[in-house]
């Protein structure tokens, strides 16, 4: 039966235990739970006042504030609710990449895809899981329990890397059926139109999600360490282009770097969390640093 | 601009194919998987363009220095006419062929002058275009068929085709005297006189060194002497041949000796004929010595009836230069003469007086009719076919008969005047002044030839046969009229034979006489022959017959055969001089033969052994060289080729060092493109979006 051991060690696992997955905005659970609603309700977290109307339960009535201003207000609280992660993995053929014996984009992807749901289900949340390349191929919504648990692992690792990409159409009609606000954790390599890419993300903000774009790319991506003349093959279109990489090597980190400063200022506007995720570190310390920084910048 | 070695150019094609292999090879390529082929497509149409502006940059250098090297192999040099680095004015050249007999050697592949007009159309063919050439001939003088330097050269060629051997012979001295005097006429621009000649040591026997040291002095003035190649000096040939007597008699025999010269290096054996009027009367096997003469003694009788002159020739078979292989020769034939002695009335009855003498003098070997007439019957006395009137013993008494003398003179006729008794008074038109008569003691007078060459004299005495002293009791002391010319004196004082041109004939007087009253000249040996030359001296003053050389002018025939002439030239006008040997016969309109002339070629033109090379190496103030070959030589030696091979390996080592700059600058800048060995991935731009860092929101 599966199990996140497939996935995870037992001490990442270990390490995940201390960790708190959270979203920088309201939730929308279903039920209750650690992470803030969007609804004010039954909670010890004061939120605001309102006016007193007809009625209101006395209970939230703030007789101090009554006492100063001789007016009645309603005190609001936080309504907490649990939260919604939605795990959208990229499985098209590029994702495969992998270069000096490290593990594949894929891989990475996908052990970090179970990282978060690990910490989801420990956190008593309910998670779900997108697979896709030009379309969807497989679609677990949100849930929680130990048997959605089998299922996510049993679909995460019944996949593997293939296809071209289409994130844009993959992912646009997808946010349509994700209505409630959670944590969307992207995890792509984002070689497709930036423009589909960044429609798609918009849609999920519109939605009120907290995304979180994870960039994964293998070392060899960003320095392109060949040497000599090769006969470069585009691992989804099979394109060939014949460079010396040591002679392109400088050009290609400026392009490389210009597309990530482009995606990081396009994530910007939109208020999506964009993170570089290389192979050569273990998911699990990405994770960890991950919602370190999080945790900081309040979520 | 031209190579030295313009095969080494293919050096190009053959170090071009390591280029051609470099450029076709296959590169290794590996084929790699990549995903983000998206920014490599950027990046590497980025780099194309400024890596292929570098590759083709240094493609062309690395050409460029290849180019150069095999440039370099090929050795260019800058041909130039001018001073320094060609910029050109053009040359001005005289072509001087010998056209000497000796160049009609014929040898397996043509005559000498064939090879010499090759050479110079090769010559011609190798100058630029914009060079002038004149065409100058040496024969027996210095022909110009072109006299000044002309560019077109068609006009040249026909010209040169045109030349023709001739039997000439020159020195070279006249072609450098008028190359000397031409480029004096010149201006100041490169001047070159080429004179090709075999360069036989005859035609430089003259003061060539002193002439160069101390005359020529034309430092502007290229010289080349160019001999064809291969020359043999194999040649005999008939070198004189001397006959005993300057006059034959018909029926009578003719001797003689003839020289055979050969010039060669092996023993030759050949056939000596003697021709005349078409029949051989003499066949002589010769066997003639390498490098050696022969002398062959001839005699041959001579044909009756053969006219006023005898022609022919002393041929041998003959070699590869036939012209001097035959000797051609004319002799008069001597006729008995007839003469007329005039002795004074009465001195015809003493057997001692001098018509009796002279008459006795003039028939000796029957070689005349001579009558002896008082001075009485000279009036009456008809003068047509005489050679020779005498007048002895004071036999012209009157003006008349004196007249009639002169007359006779005047058509043609020889006056022998002798000075015993001069008539009284002396006529104006006497031969000598008035003289006194002097007696002399007993004994001999010694006599002097003042005109050794005088036809009177010549041939008959000479240095080795003096003419002897006379036994004169009684000389004349007289002076020569006016026009009058003393052949002859006694005693270092006295006037012997005086002789005064009267129209086409003589006057001569002799201060001696047959009378017995005057001395014993009858005794002497020089009486007899004497008389007879005096009577004679009409057919020797018209010298029926001369020899000559190629080239020398003919004899004036002005004077002695009337309206006679020579032979025309090829071109129909008067020949001025003889062109060729053999036997010219000077014509009359009537068609008589008033004149033959032997000419034969002058026998330093069988010596063709060439002059030592590095003697007139030594002598020349230019170059000396042989054959196309030679022309070769010299085009590289002598036409201001300026080296450019130094400056195109300079300009290779140039390129060299650019490429080399070229080459590491481009490397340094793929390094610098390369991105170093910094890893990427931990530059500072890409840290600052790993996680721990927030980037976006």
């Amino acid at each position: 039966m599966a199990g996140f051991s497939d996935f995870l060690s037992a001490e990442t696992m270990r390490r995940l235990d201390h960790l708190v997955l959270g979203s920088r905005w309201t939730a929308e659970g279903g039920r209750a739970g650690r992470h803030s609603s969007v609804l004010k309700g039954a909670s010890v977290e004061f939120r605001d006042h309102r006016d007193y109307v007809q009625g209101d339960s006395l209970r939230h009535l703030d007789w101090k504030l009554f006492g100063r201003s001789e007016r009645y207000f309603i005190k609001q609280f936080q309504e907490e609710t649990s939260l919604r992660v939605h795990l959208v993995l990229d499985a098209s053929a590029s994702m495969a990449f992998r270069h000096s014996g490290l593990s594949s984009k894929f891989e990475f992807a996908r052990e970090l895809a179970a990282a978060a749901a690990y910490l989801a289900h420990h956190q008593q949340d309910s998670f779900g899981l997108v697979i896709y390349d030009d379309h969807v191929r497989h679609w677990l919504p949100a849930k929680g329990g130990n048997r959605h648990v089998r299922n996510f692992l049993e679909a995460l690792g019944s996949h593997q890397a293939s296809g071209r990409t289409d994130t844009g159409k993959a992912l646009e009609a997808l946010a349509e059926g994700m209505a409630r606000r959670g944590l969307v954790l992207m995890l792509s390599d984002l070689l497709d139109a930036p423009e589909a890419v960044f429609r798609a993300l918009a849609h999920f903000r519109r939605r009120g999600h907290d995304v979180v774009l994870v960039h994964v790319l293998d070392p060899a991506e960003l320095s392109l360490p060949f040497d000599g003349v090769s006969d470069f093959i585009d691992m989804e279109t099979g394109e060939r282009l014949e460079a010396d990489a040591a002679l392109v090597r400088r050009a290609y980190r400026e392009a490389i770097g210009a597309a990530i400063d482009g995606f990081r200022a396009r994530c910007g506007a939109l208020h999506v969390d964009y993170r570089i995720a290389t192979t050569d570190r273990p998911p699990s310390v990405f994770l960890t640093e991950l919602l370190a920084d999080r945790k900081r910048l309040g979520a | 601009m031209g190579l030295l070695s313009p095969l080494l150019l293919a050096c190009a094609a053959v170090l071009a194919v390591p280029l051609w292999l470099h450029l076709r090879r296959k590169r290794r390529q590996t084929p790699q998987e990549f995903p983000s082929l998206r920014y490599l497509k950027l990046a590497a149409a980025r780099m194309k363009r400024q890596v292929r502006v570098e590759d083709l940059g240094l493609l062309l250098l690395r050409l460029l220095l290849v180019a150069l090297l095999a440039l370099a192999f090929a050795r260019p040099v800058l041909r130039s006419n001018s001073t320094w680095f060609g910029a050109g004015r053009a040359v001005e050249s005289v072509v001087i062929i010998d056209a000497t007999a000796s160049m009609g050697w014929r040898g397996p592949g043509g005559t000498r002058l064939d090879a010499a007009k090759r050479l110079a159309r090769e010559w011609i063919e190798g100058l630029d275009r914009s060079d002038t050439v004149a065409l100058w001939v040496l024969t027996d003088k210095l022909e110009q068929p072109v006299p000044v330097p002309i560019a077109n050269r068609g006009h040249l060629f026909q010209k040169l085709e045109a030349v023709s051997a001739s039997e000439g012979a020159s020195g070279l001295a006249p072609v450098f005297n008028a190359a000397r005097e031409w480029a004096a006429t010149r201006g100041v621009g490169r001047k070159e006189l080429v004179v090709i000649t075999d360069n036989q040591a005859a035609a430089w026997d003259w003061p060539a060194e002193g002439f160069f040291r101390r005359v020529w002095n034309r430092g502007d003035l290229g010289l080349v002497v160019l001999a064809p190649d291969a020359l043999r000096s194999s040649n005999i040939c008939v070198a004189a041949v001397e006959w005993d007597g300057k006059a034959v008699r018909e029926g009578a025999l003719l001797t003689g000796t003839a020289r055979l010269v050969n010039h060669g290096d092996a023993a030759v054996n050949d056939l000596l004929e003697c021709r005349i009027g078409g029949q051989v009367l003499l066949r002589k096997p010769v066997e003639i010595p390498a490098g050696g003469s022969l002398e062959l003694p001839l005699a041959l009788p001579v044909p009756v009836n053969v006219g006023p002159v005898l022609a022919g020739e002393l041929a041998l078979a003959g070699d590869a230069l036939a012209c001097d292989d035959r000797w051609c020769f004319a002799l008069p034939v001597r006729r008995a003469f007839n003469a007329v002695v005039v002795d004074r009335r009465g001195g015809m009855g003493g057997g001692m007086r001098a018509s009796f003498f002279l008459t006795k003098a003039m028939t000796a070997g029957g070689a005349g009719k001579v009558v002896a007439i008082e001075s009485d019957a000279w009036g009456k006395q008809a003068t047509d076919g005489l050679d020779a009137v005498w007048f002895t013993g004071g036999a012209v008494a009157d003006d008349a008969g004196w007249a009639k003398a002169l007359a006779w003179a005047e058509a043609g006729g020889t006056v022998v005047v002798t000075a015993d008794v001069p008539p009284e008074p002396l006529p104006k038109t006497w031969p000598v002044a008035e003289g006194e008569e002097i007696s002399l003691p007993a004994g001999r007078i010694a006599t002097r030839l003042l005109v050794p060459a005088h036809p009177l004299f010549d041939g008959v005495w000479s240095e080795q046969t003096a003419f002897p002293p006379l036994p004169q009791k009684t000389v004349r002391r007289s002076v020569p009229s006016a026009g009058g010319k003393v052949l002859a004196t006694l005693a270092g004082e006295f006037p012997m034979l005086v002789e005064v041109p009267h129209g086409n004939g003589r006057v001569l007087w002799l201060n001696a006489s047959a009378d017995r009253s005057w001395g014993d000249l009858p005794l002497s040996p020089a009486f007899v022959p004497l008389v007879q030359q005096l009577t004679r001296s009409k057919e020797l003053a018209m010298q029926t017959t001369t020899a000559s050389w190629v080239g020398e002018a003919w004899p004036d025939l002005a004077k002695f055969a009337g309206d006679a002439a020579w032979p025309a030239a090829g071109d129909g006008n008067p020949a001025t001089r003889a062109l060729h040997s053999g036997i010219f016969d000077a014509l009359a309109k009537d068609g008589s033969t008033r004149w033959s002339c032997a000419v034969n070629v002058r026998r330093a033109e069988s010596d063709l052994r060439a002059l030592d090379a590095a003697k007139l190496q030594a002598m020349l103030p230019g170059r000396v060289v042989a054959g196309t070959q030679g022309i070769r030589e010299l085009r590289e030696a002598s036409r201001r080729e300026v080296p450019l091979w130094p400056w195109v390996l300079a300009a290779a080592a140039l390129v060299f060092l650019t490429e080399g700059w070229a080459s590491v600058w481009a490397a340094k800048r793929r390094e610098a493109a390369a991105g170093g060995t910094t890893p990427v991935a931990d530059g500072p731009r890409f840290r600052a979006h790993m996680p721990g860092r927030r980037i976006g929101a």
